[in-house]
């Protein structure tokens, strides 16, 4: 298994995404303006393997979110490539691209306002079956009962609305309505972050099941490091539109190397094992540039305790710096 | 030792004169000090806050017993005009959501010097002043130009300063924050934690923290109260109830919540879990509200209220008692 110590053959690549990005124009003010846009993503490459975990972390404005749905081709890509099982899916339409969207799911992180309020949840949960034409009705209402079932729910709960549930049952909804087009890869963005503590571990356990059950592929998106540290096997940080680092996450958080990725871990209150109270080791200062105008060269210089003049004026690609584990960084990568 | 700058005393909340939201509260804080409170939503956190600072959300929820002393001097026995003057200026709140706290119509500048003149006869040229060291001393670089800022053009860390500016201009002897960097990124959190902590080093004021947050009780409370359906079930120093919890619900809670670890890990492990969830107001029975989700629950747990046990700087709500922070036998 991905993640572990012990040298395995890594299992065959699943999602293989390079040099992708994404650009939102800006309305611009008046005519004489330059066209400006902002680069969400802004030229990001990995490879996901089979059966594993991807996370990707990083603060708001970071791309994590718009790479996740750039892959499920649910945001239009401006440039690079996306492969699902080898096979280029980047600029597919009409059947094909449904084909390959029943093949990718994605559980939200607040499953209210993904669901319909006035529809009943069975009906949610067996939208996608109906949309696909899979089985006929009475095989699908069985499977929505069945996949109610996995998820902990009680199939009798099919009728009730939305509002009738709390929100982890609500998001078990979520995850069954992402099950039922018994999809490969699913993406979950923040999907424990609008639940309450102890309903969150339920929910983590509970993708923990299915994802062994299921053989799925997870694309995990969150900014909690704590939960990211247990379920993801690899993990890229994303800063400004860029992944920043990348390596196994065992790697990732014994030897951070990434001066981004050292103060975002840092920031994190109240370490295991840590003792308490520990002073605040080189707080960030101040917030991240805007994604509109980038400065030339490494977008973190401006928040970085390290920068050199170099910095301000290279911008520094990803390289490995030490055995499948990618930096970006010319303080690490002279 | 000095007597406590707020002392919350068996307060107790009802809902329609039956339902108690909260029940037999008792809580302290002292001076340069930080009490975490911390539990799932439902518990009674932010009510405790809001029935200290005397903003009852409803007129539905009355007080229905107990003292909330400030100094000294219990705030139920206050008109609600003697209460304004104490809003603001010896106690004050910090919210979640800055957004909704700030009025968008108006400038830093005008917002955080109304509050200063509100308790002070200065003009509006020293209020200014005073706003634009407030604002340095949270932290906003530039103040000078941020005072001419409307809230919408601030990030939320900076509006989470700016309302921390606010809440500390009238120079509170407590200041409650009610969550308030669950909003934020990590990185801003941090910063957050660190102008609260040197604000605290500078005058002297007692936090009360609510989170649900572990990681953040223990970086930032002196002490913390485990709060659950409206009662608390275990209080006392934060370091050695986060190292040693007691009460079986804050056992799950400190063991539900993954934190970053020195441990390396392998595939994905099964976390720990607190099973179901807080009842609701009208499902809590007589005996231990815990008791349907404790895995140490009998017939008495069900049937009889636990009785509030006294180790040392400990306390703890359990009959299952407690002894180097374990739950032993029966008492």
């Amino acid at each position: 298994m991905a993640g572990s110590e012990t040298p395995m053959p890594p299992a065959p690549p699943k999602v293989e995404v390079r040099d992708l990005r994404v650009e939102f124009p800006l309305r611009r003010r008046s005519f004489l303006d330059r066209p400006a846009v902002v680069h969400a993503v802004d030229g990001v490459s990995f490879v996901i393997r089979r059966n594993t975990v991807f996370g990707i972390v990083g603060e708001s404005g970071s791309g994590k979110t718009t790479t996740a749905l750039a892959i499920m081709r649910l945001q239009a890509a401006t440039g690079g490539r996306i492969l699902l099982d080898g096979a280029d899916i980047t600029d597919l339409t009409g059947d094909a691209l449904r084909a390959v969207r029943r093949r990718m799911q994605i559980i939200f992180q607040d499953p209210y306002s993904s669901l319909n309020p006035r529809r009943r949840v069975g009906a949610a949960v067996r939208e996608p079956l109906d949309l696909m034409g899979i089985g006929t009705p009475a095989e699908r209402e069985e499977t929505v009962a069945r996949l109610f079932a996995r998820v902990g729910l009680s199939p009798a709960q099919r009728s009730l609305f939305p509002h009738q549930f709390s929100g982890g049952q609500r998001q078990r909804i979520g995850i069954a309505r992402a099950l039922a087009s018994q999809p490969e890869v699913v993406v979950c963005d923040e999907p424990v972050s609008a639940l309450d503590v102890a309903v969150q571990a339920q929910i983590l356990n509970l993708m923990r099941e299915i994802r062994y059950d299921f053989g799925l592929t997870y694309i995990f998106v969150s900014h909690n490091l704590g939960v990211v540290q247990r379920v993801c096997d690899e993990i890229a940080v994303m800063y400004l539109g860029r992944i920043v680092e990348r390596a196994d996450r065992n790697a990732l958080f014994a030897r951070p190397q990434h001066p981004y990725t050292r103060a975002l871990l840092a920031a994190v209150p109240g370490r295991q094992d840590t003792g308490p109270r520990a002073e605040l080791p080189g707080t960030l200062a101040g917030d991240p540039p805007s994604p509109v105008d980038l400065p030339p060269g490494c977008r973190f210089a401006s928040r970085c305790p390290h920068a050199m003049p170099r910095c301000r004026s290279d911008e520094p690609a990803l390289q490995e710096a030490a055995a499948a584990h990618f930096v970006a960084c010319h303080l690490v990568n002279p | 030792m000095q007597e406590p700058v707020l002392k919350v005393d068996g307060l107790s909340v009802a809902f329609r004169n039956s339902l108690a939201i909260l029940d037999d509260v008792s809580l302290e804080v002292h001076r340069g000090q930080t009490l975490g409170i911390v539990g799932e939503s439902g518990c009674g956190k932010s009510m405790t806050a809001l029935a200290i600072m005397r903003l009852m959300p409803s007129a539905a929820l009355t007080v229905s017993g107990g003292a909330i002393r400030l100094n000294g001097e219990n705030l139920l026995d206050l008109d609600d005009e003697a209460m304004r003057a104490i809003r603001g200026s010896r106690a004050a709140m910090i919210f979640q959501d800055p957004m909704t706290s700030l009025n968008p119509l108006f400038t830093v500048g005008n917002q955080v010097g109304e509050s200063i003149q509100k308790n002070r006869q200065i003009g509006r040229a020293e209020a200014r002043r005073i706003t634009a060291d407030l604002l340095k001393a949270v932290g906003l670089p530039d103040p000078e130009r941020h005072l001419d800022y409307y809230p919408h053009q601030l990030s939320g860390g900076k509006r989470q300063r700016v309302m921390i500016a606010m809440a500390i201009a009238g120079h509170p002897d407590v200041l409650i924050a009610d969550e308030p960097t669950t909003a934020l990124d990590v990185t801003v959190q941090a910063q957050i934690f660190q102008v609260l902590r040197d604000m605290q080093a500078a005058s002297g004021t007692a936090i009360v923290l609510i989170t649900h947050d572990m990681g953040a009780i223990s970086e930032m409370a002196d002490r913390v109260a485990v709060m659950y359906a409206g009662r608390v079930v275990e209080e006392g120093p934060a370091d050695a109830i986060l190292a040693a919890p007691s009460h079986p619900y804050t056992r799950g809670l400190v063991s539900c919540i993954p934190r970053v670890s020195d441990a390396a890990f392998d595939g994905w492990p099964e976390l720990p879990v607190i099973p179901g969830t807080v009842p609701d107001l009208d499902q809590r029975g007589e005996g231990c509200h815990f008791a349907p989700r404790c895995p140490l629950a009998d017939d008495r747990c069900a049937k009889r209220r636990p009785p509030v046990l006294h180790d040392g700087e400990r306390r703890c709500a359990c009959w299952y008692g407690m002894a180097g922070g374990q739950p032993h036998g029966r008492i």
